[in-house]
């Protein structure tokens, strides 16, 4: 299946019985959890890539939000990331990722909840084309308190869980923002995010969903124009 | 125990060995978890925090400094309230709350999602605007039409109530003081499903336990309009 993502007016490829589809975009963060849960517990999908300025209105029926990521098996069809993501991990019982211990799982969940104190200073910082030295501030800030938590290896423990998971693409895109702000992630503030960071880029499916920085930079140049490339990357002849 | 807030300067009170519950009586968010306590018999201390003075050492517990905190008698602590009730029900098996079905429990979350429309709208329509904001009512009515088309059981859950149903039950109780607040009136042409499934949740001893009377909120939220919220209000 093409990579390429559908615009307004394109015909919806029809979904086989029994096939698992993700409706994704190649940069999107939140998406990536979802590929990311996907590939960890080894289930089979396709994906169909949606062009998110000119939305085809095939997609806002299925998720009137016009978001992705999108999971549909089967008439079944479940949206925002973390709901998709709970979904996968309970009706495929390979490689679970949800901690069995039930506190254990309330604390990842209250780190999740709290992360968008996060992805929204992360942001800000991106807009201002990293010139604001406050917002970088407020940024790293609000990461102070997940380098406190971080005492094992994953935020799951020895092994990676749904939060390592959840938390991923934006440290993968943290690379891209340090070229824009001419400054690296503090390595003496965040020791053991450091480390975690460089753990995490040694995992296969981290690996495979993974965008260079160069890709990254490519994808938000283009953001910033107003015309979001979605196909960057791709070759011409897919 | 006092039902009495605690407020700055206050000690925290030492733990009875049983669950406690950080809340505030009038909080819709504490109400849900006082639901799932309730629902499934789970007993438990009740510490109200005055949230408009709040004492220093509540950051201890929750680092927000918000409502509603479980505490563990070990001291283990979760929040807020969609996590605390999960977490209820993941760790006292009776009566559960929980869809098996992953499926029912992701349409449920996706529900809830969906539910934040008509719970700013009150907001808005309330606190927000002291009850002068007549366009919040109207687009709280235009939030609710989504769920009076969802309903096609008994309750949100089916034929038995689940979590959605007690997730989303505290702004329902809040409709008729809201009503009095702003001068409206509830249309029921407009949702006989929901006023039935209103009826039915009334009935459920949950409810009976955790609800306030309408009055009381009603005198509650002036305190509010008034600028001096008094969080023992009807004590």
């Amino acid at each position: 299946m093409s990579q390429k993502a559908l615009a307004k007016g394109s015909t919806l490829p029809p979904l086989e019985k029994g096939k698992l589809r993700l409706y994704s975009m190649r940069f999107c963060p939140y998406a990536q959890r979802t590929r990311l849960v996907l590939e960890h517990k080894n289930i089979p999908y396709e994906t169909i890539n949606v062009n998110l300025k000119e939305k085809p209105d095939w997609f806002l029926e299925k998720n009137p939000l016009g978001l992705v990521p999108i999971v549909e098996h089967d008439d079944k069809i479940v949206y925002e990331s973390a709901v998709c993501d709970d979904y996968l991990d309970e009706l495929f019982k390979t490689n679970p990722l949800t901690p069995a211990d039930v506190y254990r799982k309330a604390r990842e969940r209250i780190l999740a909840d709290g992360f968008h104190k996060v992805t929204t200073p992360f942001y800000k910082v991106l807009r201002s084309k990293g010139q604001d030295k406050e917002l970088l501030e407020e940024f790293y800030k609000a990461l102070d308190r997940y380098e406190k938590d971080l005492t094992e290896p994953f935020f799951g423990g020895n092994n990676l869980s749904m939060l390592d998971y959840h938390l991923w693409p934006w440290f993968e895109r943290l690379g891209i923002m340090a070229k824009i702000t001419g400054q690296a992630l503090p390595k003496d503030r965040f020791p053991c995010l450091s480390a975690w960071m460089d753990r995490m880029k040694q995992e296969p499916t981290v690996r495979k969903t993974m965008f260079s920085n160069e890709m990254h930079g490519a994808f938000l140049s283009s953001f910033a124009t107003g015309t979001p490339d979605y196909d960057v990357g791709l070759d011409a002849n897919l | 125990m006092s039902e009495k807030a605690y407020s700055k300067g206050s000690s925290c009170p030492s733990g009875q060995g049983k669950l406690r519950l950080y809340s505030m009586r009038f909080c819709p968010y504490s109400e849900r978890v006082r639901l799932v306590l309730a629902h499934k018999d789970i007993d438990y201390d009740t510490i109200n925090i005055n949230l408009y003075s709040k004492p220093e050492w509540y950051l201890e517990k929750n680092e927000r400094g918000a409502v509603p905190t479980v505490e563990q008698p070990d001291g283990r602590l979760v929040y807020d309230s969609v996590v605390a009730s999960e977490y209820l029900d993941d760790f006292f098996m009776q009566n559960r709350l929980t869809p098996d079905d992953p499926y029912d429990k992701a349409c449920g979350k996706l529900l809830l999602e969906k539910f934040g429309k008509v719970q700013s709208a009150q907001y808005k329509a309330g606190f927000g605007s002291k009850g002068q904001d007549k366009d919040a009512i109207q687009d709280m009515w235009v939030a609710l039409d989504f769920f009076e088309s969802q309903l096609k059981g008994d309750f949100f859950g089916g034929n038995n109530i689940k979590m959605a149903d007690l997730m989303m039950w505290p702004w329902f109780e809040r409709l008729s003081p809201t009503m009095e607040l702003t001068n409206e009136k509830f249309p029921m042409d407009r949702f006989p499903k929901l006023q039935a499934w209103v009826e039915r949740m009334h009935e459920q001893p949950a409810v009976k336990k955790a609800a306030l009377d309408p009055r009381i909120h009603v005198g509650y939220s002036r305190t509010h309009f008034d600028g001096n919220p008094d969080v023992d209000h009807g004590l």
